[in-house]
């Protein structure tokens, strides 16, 4: 084999290598400026998102904490209530028992 | 004798020119083959790590991806939830306020009532006898047959008159 020939075959091996190399690596390499950039977006959204859960988080214990005492509250109401219900028939059947005191004494 | 030498040189240069053209490779084929190696250098020492990088750069974008979904999820769950206890939060102070409204308006009704029975006791006081005196039971009209007429005297009623 002559020593042309012998270059020629080294030459193709290593064109198509490179062929190879550049169809595999190149597109890849030249998508790692969008690819980067993307990264780099969604990492932000994740950020923030990750703000807005424990904003959300703490917006949420917070209203429980309001809900326990806005409840507590009513329920004391509610009883409040329904002693003076209660106070209000008692005073109801006070003023039948007078009245009826008051016709059986011809008044 | 010299012509003839001259001929046969002639003859041996032209061999090794045809020898070279034949089996010696033109300067194009190695600068060539340069040029392969250096592009493949090139190409291994800047494209070959980049493409790496951006490989590893959508790995990592693909599983922030996955993150933020689950974070936008969650988030729409929290506000999801918010949103009722708010809600709950609402109805709860609609409640105490109408609650509230009802105490007073129940207060004022007992504020009411009692003085309604301050009234009917003293009515009731002024028409019982003393505490300790007989009870002063009311005047009846005498009972008597139909044919008996009360016979007054100066003390009242003495007796029945009555007709045989």
């Amino acid at each position: 084999m002559t020593r042309r020939a012998r270059l020629s075959i080294a030459g193709g091996v290593l064109a198509l290598t490179l062929a190879v190399l550049l169809a595999w690596e190149l597109p890849a390499a030249g998508a790692l400026g969008a690819r980067t950039a993307r990264s780099r977006t969604i990492s932000a959204e994740a950020a923030s998102l990750s703000r807005r859960t424990t904003a959300l988080a703490g917006s949420e214990e917070s209203a429980r904490k309001r809900l326990v005492v806005v409840t507590a509250q009513e329920s004391r109401l509610r009883r409040r209530e329904h002693d003076r219900r209660t106070t209000i028939d008692g005073l109801h059947r006070q003023i039948a028992s007078l009245n009826r005191d008051i016709a059986s004494l011809g008044g | 004798m010299a012509r003839i030498r001259v001929v046969s040189v002639t003859t041996e240069t032209t061999a090794a020119s045809a020898s070279v053209s034949t089996s010696r490779p033109g300067p194009w084929l190695p600068i060539a083959i340069w040029i392969v190696v250096a592009l493949l250098a090139v190409t291994l020492v800047w494209a070959v790590p980049r493409a790496a990088s951006s490989r590893a750069s959508a790995a990592r974008t693909g599983t922030l991806a996955a993150t933020v979904a689950a974070r936008q999820s969650s988030a729409t769950a929290a506000a999801t939830d918010l949103a009722a206890i708010n809600g709950d939060i609402a109805a709860a102070e609609q409640g105490i306020a109408t609650l509230r409204h009802d105490l007073v308006r129940s207060e004022g009704e007992i504020t009411r009532l009692k003085a309604e029975i301050g009234t009917l006791q003293s009515r009731k006081a002024g028409l019982s006898p003393p505490p300790g005196t007989a009870p002063v039971y009311p005047v009846l009209p005498p009972i008597h047959p139909p044919h008996c007429v009360p016979v007054y005297g100066p003390g009242g009623s003495i007796g029945l008159k009555c007709d045989d």
